[in-house]
């Protein structure tokens, strides 16, 4: 320990430049790799793979292994999958595709199946191969085609489908868009299937079916990033004057100038939902001072970020939702010190009570239901109920909305079907609907704390409290257990202690200014005695 | 005080001998059922009590066990080398595994107490098959226990006579060695029971013995405590080099703790392989033990290990480095050190990695699932066994240079040599590498398989390394004498630190091999039916082997502080002593800075174990399995199963009233509803009929149970019906109304559902103009096309199919009129439908 | 430059961290980023312990602020260092202390076990079936082992694919909205570390049949058994091990020296 400090001999300084040009090697390396591996992934590199029979074979190969358990064997989209898929994969045999680059029924160019291959679409079943390789996704497109007879009568014609060549956008401006609404709205009716606000729901809307007389939905123009077709501007126009081959979307080039198109394009861009919500594990209500609103309309709404929950088909438990038609809802919630609401914002095209439709389907109500366990688990790790309305051991409390009697009502389940309704007496939830151009706005309200500590889930501070969604849209056959579904996420009440907080930081500078003390009496003893 | 000692020892044996021997003898004879399975420990509970004193109880054992044989061949060395020192060293060792004695005596005795008190049901059944080995083992604690003493008070009187003195050590650590691998057969027998029969009952005594984990334990074992004590004894060293007072006494300490750490470690980087060996083993032996001790609710443990493991080995090559500034010319090496810290760190990062992430909702899923594709890759058995063979060589690498540093070799092909050691290294790490990587690509038996080429290659590098070493360096020139005594200071901290944490490792690794049976007496053949039987989680584990190190560095202090009055004046008497302020600390500080650090290490494993996932292991539920025939009570559990799951009647049949009549008390209905009618035969025809007694205010749209989608079979009606009877009637369902194999599992009903719609499909047949040339019906007369009306039962689906698209191609004789195509003139929906028609006409 | 040594080391530890924290892709979970800073941090101290000058050169920097000078002018300049340095300090301790109790800011960690060991036994459609020791049927039917893969396949796409997906990377179309996540096939910690009997055990019971060590109880998968038959699941697993390349877990045969 005695020793005297030393100089340095290795100049520490060239160590520490040398260190750095290191770590900045290092760096630039990284991203040279990262680059390279980005510049392969964006390499829209030429047909890879040329038909030669040896290709076709391995793009076969290829087919009976990743595809045909949706498309089916032979490529007429019956693939043991299909019966649950919604929209149903493509019949490939009749080459009616619709993510084209070329005209409306037109065959598709190869480069358009290889970009649905690599890229999926958006909102189906379909997925981006990103596990195949370049060649392999040629190879397939090459197989793909020898299952439609209609690309050989093309061939034998020598007729090669033509790209519709698109000009460069005009800028979107508020004119534009106003126009764009007046041939929306009046022109071309496009609202009568798209709805007034774009979310699908209008009047035409509910019977329409495609080529195969599958049951189809008009697109909801609010969540351009479901948009199968893509949501760029020149995929909107391209859409608009080329139709959708095989469904009821027809082409409106004729008819109309080249402007009022790209108007109208605007114009359903603008539609979009601009800040598409935040998806989040942790719901956090926002503290209000005062009352808490019971108005939906409310501008103090506006000021609160919605949350994303994401929903899933009920599949768990017979019987069971492949399709459900609501797939995400947005909530806001806000808290003051006696009560917490939740606003509830959801997509529905058609608002269901409980009948039959023309052709006799039975139709159910629509219907919303917030669940949360009981009894809050203690810690995070703590077992919780089963997401799905509880198990008998940890039963859950739901508050639950339907469309049929448009009541708010507590239950309690043990279980999809040990569901048990609370009285009306012992009911506290409160709550407002209303629905208005295909969307649904729900805002239920509860004190934090109730009389009923067993059944009812007692809001506490500061704690993960867990909670779920279901969602039942009565067109689409959602009643009981075949419902949408969320799993546990958390809703966080915070109540700030800041006064704990600062009691501990003081302490924290206290302890760190001791230890600072000591270090130093030491280091300077130290000296002394060296010296 | 020697003696006293002695004979209390003695005292305490005989009485633990004799306790040992006679409940066995009185338990043997009483019958099973008249034996209390267990009693309860005040306070604490009685697998706690058991537990502490059982792992304190092992930890001397490990000493007593492990020391004697690095005693022996210290004084061997002594005696070769005509050095005074070793023996003087030697003997220091035994002093302290004669005080240590006592102590696991002692604890030895208590556990068995407890065992015959507090488990006597497990205790009677474990004695009744080891009874044999049960009078071999007092002997063996006699024999050791005598060479122990003569050892001890021979050294002096037999100093002329070394190699007398030798054998008796020798025969002291076969003794030692038998009664580990005796008491190994117990431990490992209840881990991996052999030589019984189905019942538990014994059929083979030396099979018994000899079970599958035996050996592996034993040689672990055997490792883990010469390592142990090394260890310990080291730790020993470190805390009288802290205290000393003169430069001789910090040299013999310094050189204590210098010897005592290279045997700990010397056992402790063969340990990994032992360990492979008995994991190997215990997979042979049942793969869900295997899975219960790798990859269960164990796995996190792994991780403790790994992080404790990472701190051992770094601690010790810390030791090292510092050790090189006491000799001259080791400064050459020290370039190396950030090279050797940072490979160690490396290996330690990897090996500490755990396979299954502690992550939030959101980490998981920008992970995109619960394991890191990059990192979780890390966490596999391969990079691990990458890791820690790595961080061996490098350790290894860390001691050669220490050995080198003095020396400097005279031999004329030493450039040649050292290339070949530095070949060796690296073609070592590169083998271990290949495999490590190669191992992702191969499936599991194959991969396990792959450790094997690992292990070798380090062993095969660390043997031929060590040779060409020798050669190089005989003869060589030394620079200058090695300083002892002029450590660094705080190396000692390492030396503490290693004891310390070896002591924790011990405890968690017990915790282990004694969990992984679960609830388990003896795994597979005895249950543990006491409330203690669930398994605690790691924090628990934690915290309980906290204590239990606590107690055990008490009761290590004691004895150090005992064997403090033997032989301390001697020392001192031909010594300088040191002036004042390059003294040592007093005991006290030395005391207090040791209690420091300790508590800092073992609060930080401590706190670490309760932040990770904290899992119990709960007891299975017993499975109420339907052996043989079944009964009453079974058909209507089945019956009960299939109506609220598979017969989805529970859906419409609720109790709070829902689609369906509420079936609370429908056995006493059913019995009264039709006067006229059995109430078996009431719920058949209700269940299968569904519309023939409807209750009043429910429509009929309940499905008949037996058809699709149900689909129930004859045995799973009845049972459903003897449930039902169950709720608040008489069950007259018997176990011969079920037809056999009625709820085995059938093969799924496929239903092919007819694409198209059949009657759709009549409509598209007139309505396409098909009509016109065909009759669909038998009495129509032949048109311009043949009569189809038995086409479906004719023709095949592809048949009819290419009919309508290609007509050309399948022309029926006699008919010459082409038919158009339709192709083009049916959507495919239609064209679907249409075929489903013609399908349906059978005639 | 005096300061050169620890200003290195601390150069070191920041760039250890950002590598962890940003180099890799995708980003760790903090806990294990906590962890590895544990380690790297201790093998750093390692590092400065054992070598005297090495310690003295990273300690020289600090004793020289905290040491007077004899120089008056260095000493000035000192004390205005020491000030801020042990000033500067506590306060750092202080706000850290304070985000850190933050409650709001944190999100519950999910510690799961992935593999919790399986039963000894189970009831399989009330049919008991020992897990233990337990082999596909269908593997000793070597001829008809293709068919079983293609019967296979269509077991696990008219049940599974929703959310195991088509690439059975644990990305089906409900993927996105399950916690956890669907399992991932494709990953080799996955069902390479797997005894088929295992699987055959979690499908037929699904989360919901998971022992309690199987946290944290959130698991969307259903349980099989009451619409797959026996059958169908081992031909589901011969599939799922055959189209993700895999091979299920063997163990050495060895005899039973009972």
């Amino acid at each position: 320990m005695g020793r005297k400090t030393s100089k340095s001999i290795i100049d520490g300084r060239n160590i520490s430049i040398r260190f750095i040009m290191l770590l900045t090697l290092m760096i630039i390396v990284i991203l040279l790799v990262e680059f390279l591996i980005l510049q392969s992934l964006l390499a829209q590199g030429e047909n890879l793979a040329p038909a030669s029979s040896e290709n076709i074979e391995a793009g076969k190969r290829i087919y009976m292994k990743k595809c045909q358990y949706c498309h089916g064997v032979d490529g007429e989209g019956d693939g043991p999958a299909s019966a649950f898929l919604d929209p149903p994969p493509r019949d490939l045999t009749r080459a009616r595709y619709k993510i084209i680059s070329t005209g409306s029924g037109e065959l598709p160019t190869d480069q358009d199946i290889f970009n649905v291959i690599s890229n999926g679409i958006p909102d189906t079943s379909m997925p981006a191969w990103s596990s195949l390789k370049e060649k392999e996704k040629w190879q397939t497109v090459l197989y793909v085609k020898t299952l439609a007879e209609r690309f050989d009568w093309y061939k034998q014609i020598k007729k090669v489908p033509e790209i519709v060549k698109i000009a460069n956008p005009p800028h979107a401006t508020k004119e534009s868009i106003e126009r764009g609404r007046e041939i929306y709205m009046k022109k071309l009716e496009c609202w009568k299937c798209h709805g007034e606000s774009g979310r699908g729901d209008g009047p035409s809307a509910i019977k329409l079916t495609d080529e195969w007389e599958h049951p189809i939905k008009a697109a909801n123009l609010t969540k351009p990033w479901k948009f199968k077709i893509g949501s760029a501007q020149k995929d909107i126009y391209r859409t608009i004057i080329t139709g959708i081959a095989g469904t009821p979307m027809p082409a409106f080039l004729t008819g109309n100038t080249e402007e009022e198109l790209w108007d109208l394009t605007n114009y359903v861009t603008s539609l979009g939902i601009k800040n598409r919500p935040q998806k989040t594990t942790v719901l956090r209500p926002l503290f209000i001072p005062g009352n808490l609103t019971e108005d939906l309309e409310d501008p103090l709404w506006n000021g609160i970020e919605a949350r994303e929950f994401t929903l899933f088909g009920q599949i768990l438990l017979a019987p069971k939702l492949y399709t459900p038609s609501i797939n995400e809802i947005y909530v806001k919630s806000i808290y003051n010190d006696k009560e917490i609401a939740f606003l509830i914002e959801w997509d529905d095209a058609n608002q269901s009570s409980p009948g039959t439709t023309e052709e006799g389907d039975v139709i159910y109500a629509d219907a919303l239901a917030i669940q949360f366990p009981s009894q809050i688990p203690e810690t995070p790790e703590s077992p919780r109920p089963f997401f799905l309305m509880g198990n008998p051991t940890l039963p859950v409390n739901l508050w639950l909305w339907n469309s049929d009697s448009n009541t708010f009502m507590e239950a309690n389940a043990e279980g999809v079907n040990r569901k048990k309704f609370q009285s009306e007496k012992n009911s506290d939830i409160k709550g407002k609907v209303a629905y208005k151009q295909g969307q649904y706005k729900l805002l239920v309200k509860r004190n934090l704390t109730t009389s009923d500590k067993t059944d009812d889930i007692q809001m506490e501070y500061n704690k993960f409290i867990p909670i779920a969604f279901f969602v039942w849209d009565g067109h689409n056959g959602e009643t009981e257990s075949k419902m949408a579904v969320s799993t546990w996420h958390y809703l966080f009440l915070e109540k700030k202690e800041t006064g704990r907080n600062v009691l501990y930081s003081i302490l924290a500078i206290l302890f760190t200014i001791i230890a600072e003390i000591i270090f130093v009496k030491r280091i300077r003893r130290n000296a002394i005695s060296t010296q | 005080m020697m003696n006293k000692f002695f004979i209390y020892t003695i005292c305490v044996f005989s009485i633990f001998v004799i306790l040992l021997c006679t409940p066995i003898n009185s338990l043997a004879q009483s019958g099973t059922d008249t034996i209390t399975s267990y009693r309860e420990f005040p306070l604490i509970g009685s697998r706690l009590a058991v537990w502490i004193v059982a792992q304190i109880h092992l930890n001397f054992a490990a000493f007593i066990l492990g020391v004697p044989i690095f005693s022996v061949i210290v004084e061997l060395i002594g005696i070769i080398t005509k050095n005074k020192e070793y023996d003087k060293m030697a003997k220091e060792f035994i002093k302290l595994t004669l005080m240590a004695l006592a102590i696991t005596s002692i604890f030895g005795a208590l556990l068995t107490f407890f065992l015959i008190s507090l488990y006597p049901g497990f205790f009677y059944y474990l004695t009744g098959i080891f009874a044999a080995t049960l009078w071999v083992y007092p002997l063996l604690f006699f024999g050791e226990t005598a060479c122990l003493y003569l050892y001890w008070y021979s050294w002096d009187q037999l100093s002329n006579r070394k190699v007398v003195h030798l054998f008796v050590g020798i025969l002291l650590n076969v003794f030692g060695l038998s009664i580990m691998f005796t008491a190994n057969s117990w431990v490992s027998f209840i881990t991996s029971p052999s030589g019984i029969d189905d019942q538990g009952n014994l059929l083979n005594i030396w099979n018994a013995i000899t079970n599958f984990t035996w050996m592996p334990f034993n040689i672990h074992r055997f490792l883990g405590n010469i390592s142990f004590g090394g260890a310990i004894v080291a730790a020993y060293a470190g805390f009288k080099f802290m205290a000393s007072k003169t430069n001789a006494e910090r040299a013999h300490y310094d050189w204590m703790g210098y010897t005592g750490n290279l045997i700990a470690i010397s056992g402790f980087m063969s340990l990994p392989f032992a360990g492979y060996w008995l994991t190997k083993e215990i997979y042979a032996f049942s793969e869900q033990l295997g899975v219960i001790l790798m990859g269960g609710f164990l796995s996190w443990l792994w991780i403790i290990q790994a992080l404790i493991i990472g701190i051992i080995f770094l601690a010790t090559n810390s030791y090292f480095w510092l050790g090189m500034e006491r000799i001259p010319g080791a400064e050459r090496y020290k370039k190396y050190i950030k090279y050797l810290v940072s490979v160690v760190a490396l290996c330690f990062l990897v090996w500490a990695t755990p396979h299954t992430l502690i992550a939030t909702q959101e980490e998981a899923h920008r992970m995109g699932g619960s394991h890191h594709p990059v990192v979780g890759t890390l966490g596999l058995m391969s990079a691990k066994n990458c890791a820690v063979n790595i961080m061996i060589l490098a350790t290894f690498v860390s001691l050669v240079l220490y050995r080198r540093g003095n020396k400097i070799s005279t031999v004329k092909w030493f450039k040649i040599g050292n290339r070949i050691q530095k070949m060796l290294i690296f073609s070592a790490s590169g083998v271990v590498i290949f495999y490590g990587v190669y191992g992702y690509f191969v499936e599991a038996v194959v991969r396990v398989g792959f450790s094997l080429f690992q292990v070798s290659s380090v062993l095969f590098c660390i043997i031929s390394f060590t040779i060409i070493e020798i050669f190089l360096f005989r003869n060589a020139k030394i620079i200058g004498k090695i300083k002892w005594g002029k450590i660094p200071f705080r190396s000692q901290y390492s030396l503490l630190a290693i004891g310390v944490t070896y002591t924790w490792l011990m405890g968690l690794m017990g915790f282990a091999r004694s969990a992984m049976r679960q609830n388990w007496h003896v795994y597979g053949v005895l249950k543990d039916t006491s409330a203690d039987a669930y398994t605690p989680a790691l924090g628990y584990t934690a915290n309980i082997v906290s204590i239990i190190t606590l107690l055990f560095i008490i009761f290590v202090l004691f004895i150090f502080w005992i064997s403090g009055f033997g032989g301390k004046k001697k020392s001192i008497q031909k010594d300088v002593i040191l002036p004042e302020t390059h003294q040592g600390q007093s005991h006290g500080i030395v005391l207090f800075k040791g209690a420091v650090l300790s508590a800092a290490l073992i609060g930080f494993f401590t706190l670490y174990a309760n932040k990770i996932p904290q899992i119990e292991s709960r007891i299975p539920e017993e499975l109420a399995v339907p052996e043989g025939k079944l009964t009453q009570e079974d058909i209507v559990r089945i019956g009960k199963g299939i109506f609220e799951g598979r017969g989805n009647c529970s859906i419409c049949h609720l109790k709070t009233g829902g689609r369906g009549p509420n079936l609370e008390n429908v056995g006493f209905r059913a019995e009264t509803r039709k006067p006229d009618m059995p109430p078996k035969e009431y719920l058949m025809e209700s269940i299968i009929r569904p519309s023939a007694y409807l209750v009043k205010g429910y429509g009929p749209i309940m499905p008949p149970a037996n058809k699709p989608p149900v689909s129930l079979n004859q045995g799973e009606i009845l049972a459903v019906v003897a449930y039902l009877q169950s709720c608040g009637g008489v069950v007259t369902i018997k176990p011969d109304d079920i037809p056999e194999g009625a709820f085995s599992p059938k093969s799924k009903e496929k239903v092919l559902l007819a694409k198209g719609d059949i009657t759709v499909g009549e409509h598209l047949f007139n309505e396409k103009g098909c009509s016109v040339c065909h009759a669909n019906t038998a009495e129509e007369k032949a048109k311009l096309a043949p009569n189809l009306f038995d086409i479906g039962k004719r023709a095949d689906i592809d048949y009819i199919r290419e009919s309508i698209i290609d007509p050309q191609s399948k022309v029926v004789k006699g008919y010459d009129l082409a038919m158009p195509d339709f192709e083009e003139k049916l959507t495919l929906k239609e064209f679907d439908d249409l075929v489903a028609y013609l399908l349906s006409l059978k005639g | 430059m005096k300061t050169d040594k620890l200003s290195q080391i601390f150069l070191l530890v920041v760039a250890a961290f950002l590598v962890l924290k940003y180099v890799i892709h995708p980003r760790i979970p903090s806990s294990l980023l906590y962890f590895y800073m544990m380690i790297v941090i201790f093998a750093v101290f390692i590092y400065i312990i054992s070598d005297t000058k090495l310690l003295q050169d990273f300690l020289n920097p600090i004793k020289s602020i905290i040491i007077k000078n004899e120089d008056p002018l260095i000493e000035e300049r000192n004390k205005e260092a020491r000030m801020l340095i042990f000033g500067l300090l506590p306060l750092a301790v202080a706000v850290f202390t304070y985000i850190n109790l933050s409650v709001g800011t944190k999100q519950p960690a999910e510690l799961r076990s992935i593999h919790p060991e399986p039963p000894l036994q189970i009831l399989f459609r009330e049919k008991p079936l020992r897990i233990l020791g337990l082999k596909n049927p269908l593997r000793a039917d070597k001829k008809n082992l293709n068919k079983y893969i293609e019967e296979g396949a269509v077991v696990y796409f008219e049940n599974c694919f929703f959310c195991h997906g088509d690439n059975l990377d644990g990305n089906g179309h409900f993927a996105e909205a399950l916690n956890p996540r669907p399992a991932d096939f494709t990953d080799p910690g996955s069902i390479s570390q797997l005894q088929e009997s295992y699987l055959f055990w979690r499908i037929s019971k699904g989360g919901q049949g998971l022992p309690a060590e199987g946290t944290p109880w959130n698991s969307a998968m259903p349980s099989w058994e009451n619409v797959l038959t026996e059958e169908d699941i081992w031909k589901v697993i011969i599939y799922i091990y055959e189209s993700t390349g895999m091979e299920p877990r063997r163990w050495e045969e060895k005899p039973l020296n009972r």
